[in-house]
């Protein structure tokens, strides 16, 4: 399919899965912004996903095209943030408390979620333009 | 008559087309990675190498152009080391589909006078 005029459709649709799979965690962030347990111990950690260009293979030389032609986005990894600390509150009735009273919230940052979903959908919108470009393209050539 | 149906024309806005439909899936890749780290954006810039070519060694010289894939870095690069702009990338996005569209209108017309010269013949 490298040569197809259909390709880019594949590349399109990879940014706009690799963002709703963003969007998906974002919302999971989002969800547990007060949990105190989870199943490895301790507070919820904020999730993060690690996209990663992809590049068409060899079919690039036959094409006539020069250069690392890029064949869109994936999404490699989601990774727990365990470096930035979560706020400490103190509630001595609540039973996840220590002995100071002190209960260890989730290190999810309402104000960073909200931006990096407004990141993740003008992203996909991109992408949606990119199709109906497109799509625009080939109904053009149909008229041939 | 023979320049009428000269194939040469064909070729020429076959090419171009061509090259608009490659431009398109690097503007479309340069999108998809718009939130990929470290990513560096692409561009393939055919009209100054197609004009060379025409200039220089005519349709000929077009037939076996070979276009080379460019790593402009003329936008700002942000935090993460990416450089894709949205708006760079929409306005090449729109650009590139009106030409695209242009050039199939060009060779529609083409085969539109072909067709026609055949009806009053």
């Amino acid at each position: 399919m490298a040569g197809s005029a259909f390709s880019s459709f594949d590349i399109s649709a990879s940014g706009m899965t690799a963002e709703r799979l963003r969007m998906n965690v974002i919302a999971h962030n989002i969800a547990n912004i007060n949990t105190t347990r989870t199943e490895e111990g301790g507070p919820y950690k904020r999730r993060e996903v690690i996209f990663e260009e992809v590049l068409a293979d060899a079919q690039r030389e036959l094409d006539g095209l020069i250069g690392d032609v890029g064949a869109g986005v994936r999404v490699v990894d989601v990774v727990r943030d365990t470096v930035t600390e979560g706020a400490k509150r103190y509630v001595p009735g609540h039973p996840d408390a220590d002995e100071d009273g002190m209960v260890m919230m989730p290190n999810v940052d309402p104000v960073m979620e909200m931006l990096d979903m407004i990141n993740a959908s003008r992203g996909y919108e991109a992408n949606v333009m990119a199709i109906s470009a497109a799509k625009q393209m080939i109904l053009k050539a149909l008229d041939i | 008559m023979d320049k009428m149906f000269r194939p040469e024309a064909l070729d020429l806005y076959e090419k171009m087309l061509d090259f608009a439909a490659r431009r398109h899936k690097v503007i479309a890749n340069n999108i998809a990675n718009i939130n990929t780290p470290g990513f560096q954006r692409s561009d393939l810039e055919f009209a100054d190498e197609l004009t060379r070519a025409l200039r220089d060694r005519g349709v000929a010289g077009v037939k076996d152009l070979r276009l080379r894939l460019t790593k402009p870095n003329t936008t700002a690069v942000r935090n993460d080391g990416n450089n894709v702009n949205v708006d760079v990338e929409m306005a090449s996005l729109a650009e590139n589909a009106i030409l695209y569209q242009i050039y199939a209108q060009l060779l529609a017309r083409r085969f539109n006078q072909i067709r026609n010269i055949l009806k009053e013949a």
